[in-house]
């Protein structure tokens, strides 16, 4: 059935989501009863009626931000991560340097960073990057270390070269656990935009909620919010659709 | 075609353990064989079949002692040797033809060529019909010939099987023994057949190696000229074979 058409099936899981969530939302703001939360309806409207004006630039300038971090740390964490995870002589050596940075709380490093990149975009995407950057490496790392030997062996005797067993071995069996890791690094990547959209911006939907709430904007401020719902939805949905395009076999 | 002469192998310690000297695979292995001769190795589990085929196919070296196939040293690169592992051959990842075409893919050929080889063995053995699903939407015999079908398109000499047949059901797996029996008459293959099944062996190999208990050596090689001939599971001659196998690795009594 859902074979039939995904895309609808999707729509209709959406669908009923929002919907609990709008419900739950609406019985909280009856039983709150204060401006600070208003109800689903008033901020619905709020976003609608400020959508063109304000609240799409906020967005299209959060959604760059996010995008082109996670793309960047995608870019750089994949292919060294299945690297490592295939060549333990260097990750003796990377995976303590790993360890120690991981936990590290990188946010702290927002002023140092600012003050070596200035204000404007590249510091932003620089923070998010780097804090999704070692999520995305270590479960590579892990996806590609866990390539059954067999089936590098199954390529070396039919000839393969390291590039090509990456390519036709590696790759194609650490792609699932990759997206995973960009599902969770989206959560991440979100949360950490909210932070660095507060200081020093006046652009982006974390600025733009920090904004209305400074003025008391409710309303604005949680149309501010389901602009940064709805930011994430997208992403996840081209996740999917990317899942379901290379990772057919998955689902069989 | 093979020779193996006082091989040896050892795993060299994993860990830093001063009381692990690492596990001794195989000690003192010796085997021949000549062209188009079909091989079968039987053993205990654990007593370094696998390794053996993994040093005939080049992927593994040996710690000691002499192997050569066709008077040269084994390398994974050769053409002209292949191997089937016993689960983790084909990729989930890739569909039947890409499986398939795979080896010719990695030798750089084109598309149109890799099918222009591929699409007659896929139709002689009976999967042109599945070319486009994925392993997982096939039975474990159909994907043992999805194997089978992988290693023939670049024309090995020599075919080396890893207990291809191990997780299939008594039915398929006599069909599958008669279809390796056709494949390596059809293609003049030498073939090394690595089993756990005392039946198979004799049915199949028209030498047996018999191995012991790790580190493995081949401890008694048995020549069994009737093998793969009609009717041949149901002669006095096979039993006996068979009953010879079992007092060898001291099963049954
Ligand atoms: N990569 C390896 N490192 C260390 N020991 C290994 C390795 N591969 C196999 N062994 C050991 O070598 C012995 C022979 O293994 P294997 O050749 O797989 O046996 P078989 O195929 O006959 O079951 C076993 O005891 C196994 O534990
Ligand atoms: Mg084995």
């Amino acid at each position: 059935m859902s074979r039939k058409n995904p895309l609808l099936k999707k729509s209709v899981d959406v669908f009923i989501a929002t919907t609990v969530i709008m419900a739950f939302w609406y019985f909280l703001a009856i039983y709150v009863k204060n401006n600070m939360l208003p109800t689903p309806w008033a901020a619905m409207r709020e976003f609608m009626s400020i959508f063109r004006s304000t609240i799409l630039q906020h967005f299209y300038i959060s959604g760059l931000r996010v995008v082109v971090s996670l793309l960047a740390s995608t870019v750089i964490a994949v292919p060294l991560g299945l690297f490592l995870g295939r060549e333990d002589k260097y990750d003796r050596y990377v995976s303590p340097v790993i360890y120690l940075l991981y936990p590290i709380p990188k946010i702290v490093f927002l002023p140092i960073v600012f003050l070596l990149f200035g204000l404007g975009n590249f510091p932003k995407i620089f923070m998010i990057g780097l804090i999704v950057f070692f999520q995305i490496l270590v479960t590579t790392r892990d996806a590609s270390k866990g390539v059954p030997v067999q089936n590098i062996y199954s390529m070396l005797s039919l000839g393969a070269s390291r590039f090509q067993i990456y390519r036709h071995a590696v790759w194609p069996a650490c792609l699932p656990k990759i997206l995973t890791s960009l599902r969770i690094s989206l959560g991440t990547a979100i949360a950490v935009l909210f932070f660095v959209e507060s200081f020093a911006t006046s652009e982006g939907l974390g600025y733009f909620i920090m904004d209305s709430w400074s003025t008391a904007s409710y309303s604005q401020m949680f149309a501010g919010i389901m602009g940064m719902s709805f930011l994430g939805l997208i992403l996840y949905i081209v996740l999917d659709i990317i899942e379901s395009r290379w990772c057919k076999w998955q689902y069989l | 075609m093979i020779f193996v002469e006082d091989l040896a192998l050892t795993y060299e310690q994993q860990n830093n353990n001063i009381y692990d000297n690492g596990v001794k695979a195989l000690a003192n292995v010796n085997l021949k064989a000549r062209r188009g001769e079909r091989v079968s190795i039987i053993g205990p589990s654990g007593c370094g079949k696998s390794s053996l085929l993994f040093i005939l196919a080049g992927l593994i070296r040996p710690s000691s002692g002499n192997v050569l196939i066709d008077s040269c040293e084994p390398d994974s690169r050769r053409t002209d040797t292949a191997l089937i592992l016993q689960d983790y051959g084909l990729f989930p990842w890739k569909t039947v033809v890409e499986n398939a075409s795979l080896g010719l893919e990695i030798r750089g050929l084109g598309k149109r060529e890799q099918s222009d080889i591929v699409i007659p063995i896929l139709e002689k053995l009976g999967l042109s019909e599945f070319s486009t699903a994925y392993p997982a939407q096939l039975s474990g015999g159909q994907r043992q010939r999805v194997a089978i079908a992988r290693s023939l398109a670049f024309k090995p000499s020599l075919l080396l099987m890893d207990e291809p047949l191990s997780s299939l059901d008594a039915l398929t797996r006599e069909t599958l023994q008669q279809f390796i029996l056709e494949i390596w008459r059809e293609h003049n293959l030498t073939l090394v057949l690595v089993t756990h099944s005392i039946e198979e062996a004799v049915f199949l190999g028209s030498t047996i190696a018999v191995m012991s208990e790790r580190p493995g050596t081949i401890i008694e090689t048995i020549v069994n000229p009737l093998a793969g001939t009609p009717g041949y599971r149901q002669r006095p001659e096979f039993h006996k074979v068979c009953s010879r196998l079992r007092s060898l690795l001291g099963v049954g009594n």
